[in-house]
C-alpha cells in the first residue's frame, strides 16, 4: 500500500514537473526575461462571443456536451462538403431564404469556411461564451439613442427582392455610395472584428501572428493583411490621430502584456462601437500551452456597462497568407453598379429580369 | 578645415612624426607613393593576413599643402577608417602597433568570451539541445584559440624583427621578400588560418579582410545585427529607377515644344513633377531590358496613369514597397523577421526557415531570408508579375527573383542592395544599390495609411447614384 502511495505520489509530481516543462518550452523567454509569445495562433472556435439566451449563468458545459456539439459541427461540416449538383438550376429570383454569410443565392461551401471545430477551452472548462463579464455571457444593452440608431439603420437591410426598393422612400439609399458599405466589403478591414481590437473569431482566416520584440509587439491579423504595432511602454498618440483599429500601447504587468488601445475613428473594427471605444487587452500564458487572451471593451455611448470576454489561443503550425482584399474586390464595384441597373428598371418600368 | 588649421595641424603632425619610430616613417613613405613631400599624415593598423601583415591607413589628416586637397580623404571628424582607398600589402610594420594589434585582438575575445558564456547560461534555462551543443563548441573553440594566441603573436614579432632588418640593411625589395615565404612564414599562415576560419574572431578577422568596420550591436538574444527600426529610401527610386532628367509630370503628352503634362494631371502643376535622379541602377545605370519588355516598359509609361498598381493602391510588391515613399518597420524577434510597411499597410512575414517553393503567387510573394556574416539576404520568389518597380513603367514577370541584401554601415543606416532575375523580361540579372535612412525622430512609427479608401472615388465614383461633378 505504502509502496502505491509513493509511486502514486511520484507519478503526479513527474506529471506536476512535466505540464510546468512543457509550459516553459510552449513559451521560451526573451533575453530581457519575458515569455516570448512570437508565433502563430488558430483562434477559430465554435464558441460564440455572447451566449445563448437559455444557457443563462452556465458559463461552461461538461466534456461530453462538449464532444456532443463537435460532432453536430461536423456533421453539419461534412452535408456542405457535399458535391453541388452540377445539374442543379438557378437559385429563385431573390434567392432560396437560407440564411447565411454566403447571402442566400448560393454562394460558399464549407470548403470555404474554417470557423472551427472545438469549443473553447479555457483553465480546462468548456466555454458557453467569449464574454464572460457581465456573467450572463451577453453584452450589456445598448444606449437609448445607440438602439434607436440600430433600428433606422436596420431599415435598410432587407431580403432581396430584385427590385430598387429603396426609391419608394425620400431617404438616401443603401447602395448610393461605396462610403455607406461596411468596412468589410470596401476591403478596409476584415468582417466581424477579427482585426479588433478586441480580435474575435470569425468565419475564416482565424490565423493570427505575433511578432514579439523588446520594443514593440506586432500582431497580424490575417483578413486585409492588418498589421498591428503595439509600441512598449509609450504613450498615446495626440486625440486627433485616430484611425479603425485605434491606437495601442503596451506594458508588461509581470509575465503578462496588457495592451491599450484608443483614439478609434468612427467606424472601429468591433462593429458597433464609437470613436469613445477604450479597449484593454490581456496576454498571458495558461497552463495547457495555449495563450490565454482576454479583454475589456469600454464605450459608454454605445453600451450600458463594460464588459469583458476571454477566449484561449492555440498555436498552429500554419502560417498566415496574403490576404489581398482590394486587389481583386470586383463585389464592391458590381454590387454598385447592380444597384443602379435596378434603379433605371424602376426609372423605365422593366422587370427585374433584365 | 582652413588652410591656416590645417598647417597648425601640420605642425603639431610634423613634430609627432619626427619622434616616430624608423619602421612607421618608412611606412608612411611608402604610403605616401610617389609624392615624397609628405603632406599627409596616416595613421596606421595592422591586420594579420594569410600573407603576413596588412596595413590598413585609418586616418588621414593635416594637408597643409594645397595640391593634396584633390586626394581622397577620409572624413577625420567621423574617424571612419579609410580601407581599399589606402589599404595597402606591406611587409614594413613595427612592433609597437603589432603590439597595440595584440593587446585589442586579446580584448576582443575577452568580451566574446563573456558574451558567449552568458549567452550559454541563459540558454541552459531552455531546452535547445542544438544551440547549445554549437556554443559549446564555440566556448572550446575560444579557449583552444586563447592557448595560442600567444604563441600566434610571438612568431609574427619574430618575423617582423627580420623583415625590419632586411629592409633596413638595404637587403632586397619588400615585396620580394614577401614573396618567398619561409617555413615559419607558412607555419604563421596555417595558425592564422585556423583563426580565421573556425576561431571565435571569424566575424572580426572576415569583417576586416572583407572591408567592414562598422559592428552593429546584435539584436537581443540573437547572434545577428540589429535591424529593428522604421525605416526609409531617400532617393527618386519610386519615380524611375533608371537616371533621368527632371519631367513636367508622371503621365505626359506631346506638346509643340517638347513633352507637357497630360491633361488628367495638369492641376498639380510643379507638384506633380518628376524630380531628377541619377540613378539607383548599378552598372550602366539602364534596365537590361530584351526588346519586347523594353516595348512594354514604354507602353507602361505612356499610359502611366491607367498601369500603375501603386495608382489604384494595390500591393507594391518587392523591392518597390522598401523605397516608395513611406517608412516600414523592421521588427526582428528572437524567433521572427517581419516588415510592416505603412503604404497600403503591406506586410511580409520573412521566414528563417525555407519552407520550400511557394504554394501560390502573391503580391507581396514569399520571403526567405538567410545571414552572409552580418548581411541579411532575403530571397524573393512567387511575385505574382502585377506589380512594378516604379512610377516610369518599370515592370517584369511573375518569373521574378528578388534577392535582397541588406548590411548595416553605421547605426542609422542600411546598404540595400538588390539582385534582381527575370530570364522572361531581361537579358540577364542586373542590380540596384541604395541606402535605407533609419527614421531617427523619437516619436517615428508607421502609421495608418489605407489608401484603399483613397481610391474609391477613382474605381467607384462613377457608379454613385449621383456621382459627383467635375
Amino acid at each position: 500500500m505504502k509502496c502505491i502511495k509513493t509511486s502514486v505520489t511520484l507519478l503526479l509530481s513527474a506529471g506536476a514537473m512535466c505540464a510546468l516543462w512543457a509550459q516553459a518550452a510552449e513559451f521560451p523567454r526573451t533575453a530581457d526575461g519575458k515569455p516570448d509569445f512570437s508565433g502563430f495562433y488558430d483562434i477559430a472556435t465554435i464558441t460564440p462571443l455572447q451566449r445563448p439566451e437559455f444557457l443563462g449563468d452556465r458559463k461552461f458545459i461538461s466534456a461530453e456536451e462538449a464532444e456532443e456539439a463537435r460532432s453536430r459541427v461536423a456533421a453539419r461540416k461534412s452535408e456542405g462538403d457535399k458535391t453541388s449538383d452540377p445539374e442543379r438550376d438557378a437559385p429563385p429570383d431573390g434567392g432560396d431564404g437560407s440564411p447565411g454569410a454566403a447571402g442566400n443565392v448560393g454562394g460558399y461551401n464549407s470548403f470555404w469556411i474554417d470557423n472551427g471545430d472545438d469549443t473553447n477551452q479555457v483553465n480546462g472548462e468548456f466555454r458557453t461564451s467569449i464574454i464572460v463579464e457581465p456573467a450572463n455571457g451577453r453584452r450589456p444593452k445598448f444606449t437609448k439613442a445607440t438602439q434607436a440608431k440600430r433600428t433606422k439603420r436596420r431599415s435598410n437591410y432587407r431580403k432581396n427582392s430584385g427590385t430598387a426598393w429603396w426609391l419608394e422612400r425620400d431617404e438616401a439609399g443603401p447602395y448610393d455610395n461605396p462610403e455607406q458599405r461596411p468596412l468589410a466589403e470596401r476591403c478596409l478591414l476584415g468582417f466581424g472584428s477579427t482585426s479588433g481590437p478586441p480580435m474575435l473569431p470569425v468565419l475564416y482566416n482565424n490565423v493570427k501572428q505575433i511578432v514579439q520584440t523588446p520594443k514593440h509587439v506586432m500582431i497580424l491579423n490575417e483578413m486585409v493583411h492588418d498589421a498591428r504595432v503595439i509600441r512598449m511602454d509609450d504613450k498615446h498618440l495626440p486625440d486627433t490621430i485616430r484611425s479603425y483599429m485605434g491606437d495601442s500601447i503596451g506594458h508588461w504587468e509581470g509575465d503578462t502584456l496588457v495592451v491599450d488601445t484608443s483614439n478609434f475613428n468612427d467606424r472601429p473594427g468591433l462593429s458597433g462601437a464609437s470613436s469613445s471605444l477604450h479597449v484593454v487587452e490581456r496576454f498571458q500564458a495558461a497552463t495547457d500551452g495555449t495563450l490565454l487572451y482576454s479583454f475589456t471593451v469600454n464605450d459608454d455611448t454605445i453600451w450600458e456597462g463594460a464588459w469583458s470576454g476571454e477566449y484561449s489561443w492555440p498555436k498552429t503550425d500554419s502560417v498566415v497568407f496574403e490576404y489581398a482584399c482590394h486587389e481583386g474586390n470586383y463585389a464592391l464595384g458590381n454590387i454598385m453598379r447592380g444597384a443602379r441597373i435596378l434603379e433605371q428598371d424602376v426609372l423605365t418600368g422593366k422587370g427585374g429580369d433584365e | 578645415m582652413g588652410l591656416l588649421a590645417q598647417y597648425e595641424a601640420h605642425q603639431v603632425r610634423a613634430a609627432e612624426y619626427n619622434n616616430l619610430p624608423r619602421a612607421r616613417i618608412r611606412a608612411h613613405q611608402h604610403l605616401s607613393g610617389p609624392d615624397r613631400s609628405l603632406t599627409s599624415y596616416h595613421r596606421i593598423a595592422l591586420t594579420p593576413d594569410l600573407d603576413g601583415l596588412r596595413l590598413i591607413t585609418l586616418l588621414t589628416t593635416a594637408c597643409p599643402r594645397t595640391n593634396c586637397a584633390h586626394r581622397p580623404r577620409p572624413d577625420p571628424a567621423a574617424g571612419l577608417p579609410l580601407r581599399g582607398v589606402m589599404a595597402n600589402r606591406s611587409p614594413i610594420a613595427h612592433a609597437d602597433l603589432l603590439q597595440q594589434y595584440k593587446r585589442r585582438y586579446v580584448a576582443r575575445m575577452h568580451t566574446q568570451t563573456s558574451s558567449v558564456l552568458a549567452g550559454f547560461s541563459r540558454m541552459h534555462t531552455r531546452r535547445r539541445p542544438l544551440r547549445q551543443a554549437l556554443t559549446s563548441l564555440r566556448i572550446a573553440t575560444l579557449f583552444i584559440n586563447r592557448l595560442f594566441i600567444n604563441r600566434l603573436f610571438d612568431h609574427l614579432f619574430d618575423r617582423l624583427r627580420d623583415r625590419r632588418n632586411t629592409r633596413l640593411t638595404g637587403m632586397g625589395h619588400p615585396t620580394e621578400s614577401a614573396a618567398q615565404p619561409g617555413p615559419r612564414t607558412l607555419l604563421a599562415s596555417a595558425l592564422l588560418f585556423a583563426f580565421v576560419v573556425v576561431g571565435p574572431g571569424t566575424a572580426f578577422a572576415a569583417g576586416h579582410l572583407a572591408g567592414e568596420h562598422y559592428t552593429p550591436p546584435r539584436a537581443p538574444g540573437t547572434t545577428h545585427p540589429d535591424f529593428n527600426g522604421v525605416w526609409q529610401a531617400m532617393n527618386e527610386a519610386n519615380y524611375d529607377l533608371e537616371a533621368h532628367v527632371g519631367r513636367p509630370a508622371m503621365s505626359l503628352r506631346e506638346g509643340p515644344h517638347g513633352p507637357l503634362p497630360s491633361a488628367a494631371v495638369i492641376a498639380l502643376g510643379a507638384v506633380g513633377a518628376v524630380p531628377p535622379s541619377l540613378g539607383v541602377v548599378k552598372g550602366d545605370g539602364t534596365i537590361p531590358y530584351k526588346p519586347q519588355a523594353l516595348a512594354k516598359r514604354d507602353a507602361n509609361h505612356a499610359d502611366w496613369l491607367n498601369r500603375d498598381p501603386e495608382v489604384k493602391c494595390y500591393l507594391p510588391g518587392i523591392p518597390r514597397a522598401n523605397y516608395i515613399d513611406h517608412p516600414f518597420q523592421i521588427l526582428q524577434g528572437e524567433r521572427s523577421l517581419f516588415f510592416a510597411y505603412q503604404y497600403a499597410g503591406a506586410v511580409r512575414d520573412v521566414y528563417l526557415k525555407d519552407p520550400g517553393l511557394a504554394p501560390v503567387d502573391s503580391w507581396m510573394g514569399q520571403s526567405v531570408a538567410t545571414w552572409d556574416g552580418d548581411t541579411l539576404v532575403i530571397d524573393v520568389t512567387a511575385q505574382n508579375g502585377e506589380t512594378w518597380f516604379d512610377r516610369a513603367g518599370n515592370h517584369h514577370s511573375g518569373q521574378l527573383h528578388v534577392r535582397e541584401r541588406y548590411t548595416l554601415t553605421g547605426p542609422d543606416h542600411i546598404r540595400y542592395q538588390v539582385t534582381i532575375t527575370d530570364p522572361e523580361t531581361f537579358t540577364r540579372p542586373w542590380d540596384i544599390e541604395m541606402i535605407l535612412y533609419r527614421r531617427v525622430e523619437a516619436n517615428a512609427q508607421i502609421m495608418q495609411f489605407k489608401c484603399v479608401e483613397y481610391v474609391e472615388e477613382l474605381l467607384y465614383g462613377k457608379w454613385r447614384r449621383h456621382p459627383l461633378e467635375d
